[in-house]
């Protein structure tokens, strides 16, 4: 059975187990498992379970801190001192945290317990998590199949009870189509609620980091415990940690205080059989309940995935540019060549392909004579789709899809094909580029006992009453509570 | 594909990147399908659209201070060559 962070709080406050005891089961469950997963890119034994005889002794005091003594795990892309920080990359195979991400830190404030670092695509380039230097996650409901990326390592362990909860990064989806492969809830929050420091960078623009776990509520848990201003960060939102578990567990509310717009134009573009039933029947559903759901257009949504392959590539170019091997990073030793051709020979070697190729579209669309019809029409094109969203949102509280339009892949199906790859992401990425809050839930199994997800996208800054919304359809929904077995 | 392929190798140079000799074909064909799709933009009008900045009022500025930073030896933690406290780098200028 799934366990909540919810349920861990309350067994901690019945005395049914002491952190000692939980953490030795998801060790061991890791221990036994997670080589059918590969989840994990580094378990933290020893340090874990010293933390917890350290938490057995003050349990008695944390009553009102849910994420006290909670097995939680980070994509090994937000930097924790003294440990390794890999991004699942050969690049930083090496490379050791000097200082602790904001998330972690706040994280760590709370007395959770950290687990390890979590696999993901190669600095969160892919949709698949089969580009990781320490080779692909499987999908705990099948492993044949990908748990979508690129933080499929997150959400692969949260799905196969490996860990409570993890922190993710979604950048195009990264959050949000893996909860959808993997049966479990992920949220993207609103660009700029939590501070990008320490988190190693992809797009800076468009990189967000966010909760992936059990329920709507752990979600809440989690997000109110990483937002809040941080100065390190330039983009940081000056703004006050959201208060949203409260407001989901204290207010009235109901279906028929919400409006749902569902953008249908934008979904002809192709949805698998069986998602677009699952989906139809729920509209209906929300209908008879009361919910009011209108039919919207977002007539630019269609050009985001490639808005996004223009901006996106664009700041990963010059974000990494800073791995050339001098200060840190892969690094070959030779006597022969000079400067330039040893940070050629470092990059070349130490990055992997799907990297390289993203860097070079984006000096490709950043180099002289391109610029302007490449990264600042990209640009204006985002202008018009954040426009979209803003006349949208005068009619409607959320907007509701289906998160991705296909089921999990099998591994190996698309990794020839990086286009095909970038296409499935059509309707995550339109969220990144209009900075909107976004939220995956499980809305089913199909035939083939594969998840299928349901995305809603908030408005600006209003976290709240997106998860309110989810919270609802959640309860309506009433995914298993049964694990994945495999 | 020769013109593809001189493209590619442009590129790859202004991004300090070597592409293997047995991956150029599938690398040049997948780059250029990729660089079709985005030019699905080409279509859009957007002469009325001005580049807005994309900073938000919500943005907090800090006062110019000096603030607590990594040591010498913590920022040489990862240095592959160092040298004493610096990071070591191979020779830059001739000397005459």
């Amino acid at each position: 059975m799934k366990r909540t962070i919810e349920d861990i709080h309350k067994g901690y406050s019945k005395k049914d187990f002491s952190p000692s005891e939980l953490i030795q089961e998801y060790l061991s469950k890791i221990k036994n498992l997670d080589t059918k997963i590969n989840s994990y890119t580094e378990v933290f034994d020893d340090k874990v379970v010293k933390h917890a005889k350290e938490l057995d002794k003050i349990l008695h005091k944390n009553e009102n801190n849910f994420l006290f003594g909670v097995p939680i795990s980070l994509k090994d892309i937000f930097l924790v001192k003294d440990e390794k920080c890999t991004c699942s990359s050969k690049m930083l195979k090496n490379y050791v945290s000097n200082y602790d991400s904001c998330v972690y830190e706040k994280l760590s404030k709370r007395n959770i317990l950290l687990l390890g670092k979590n696999n993901m695509d190669e600095f969160a380039m892919g949709s698949s998590t089969e580009t990781s230097f320490f080779g692909p996650t499987m999908n705990p409901w099948d492993i044949s199949r990908v748990p979508g990326g690129s933080s499929g390592g997150s959400a692969a362990s949260v799905s196969a009870g490996f860990s409570c909860a993890s922190l993710g990064t979604d950048t195009g989806g990264s959050i949000r189509q893996p909860a959808s492969f993997c049966g479990i809830v992920g949220l993207k929050p609103t660009y700029g609620r939590v501070s990008r420091f320490g988190m190693i960078a992809f797009s800076s623009s468009l990189d967000q980091a966010g909760p992936l776990a059990n329920s709507v509520n752990d979600a809440a848990i989690i997000l109110d415990s990483v937002t809040g201003f941080d100065s390190r960060d330039s983009t940081s939102l000056n703004l006050k940690p959201t208060n949203s578990y409260n407001s989901l567990i204290n207010d009235t509310y109901s279906f028929s205080d919400f409006t749902f717009g569902v953008p249908s134009k934008l979904l002809e573009i192709g949805l698998d059989d069986e998602i677009k039933y699952k989906f139809d029947e729920l509209i209906k559903n929300l209908k008879k309940l009361g919910a009011k759901v209108i039919d919207i257009d977002l007539p630019y949504a269609k050009y985001a995935v490639a808005t996004y392959y223009i901006i996106a590539p664009s700041e990963a170019s010059s974000n990494l540019s800073r791995f050339d091997g001098i200060r840190y990073g892969f690094s070959e030793e030779s006597e022969n060549g000079d400067l330039i051709e040893s940070y050629i020979n470092n990059r070349s070697k130490g990055f992997g392909e799907e990297v390289k190729r993203r860097i070079m579209l984006g000096t490709y669309s950043l180099s002289s004579g391109y610029y302007d019809a490449y990264y600042l029409k990209a640009i204006k094109v985002k202008q018009l789709i954040s426009n979209d969203f803003k006349n949208a949102f005068s009619n409607v509280n959320s907007i509701l899809t289906p998160t991705c339009p296909e089921l999990p892949f099998k591994l190996g199906e698309k990794k020839n094909d990086p286009l095909k790859m970038y296409l499935s992401d059509i309707l995550t990425i339109p969220a990144n580029l209009a900075q909107l809050p976004s939220i995956s839930i499980p809305l089913g199994l199909s035939n083939q006992n594969l998840p299928i997800g349901i995305q809603l996208t908030g408005n600006r800054l209003d976290e709240v009453n997106l998860l309110k919304m989810a919270s609802l359809l959640e309860k309506e929904i009433n995914f298993t509570k049964e694990l994945p077995k495999f | 594909m020769s013109s593809d392929r001189e493209l590619v190798n442009k590129i790859s140079k202004l991004s300090r990147l070597k592409i293997d000799e047995s991956d150029i074909d599938i690398f040049v064909k997948n780059f250029k399908d990729i660089l079709e799709y985005i030019d699905l933009l080409s279509s859009v009008d957007t002469n009325s659209e001005k580049t807005q900045d994309t900073i938000q009022k919500d943005y907090a500025v800090r006062d110019d201070t000096t603030i607590d930073k990594l040591s010498n030896d913590e920022v040489l933690l990862n240095a592959p060559n160092k040298e004493g406290k610096f990071f070591a780098v191979k020779k830059v200028i001739e000397s005459e």
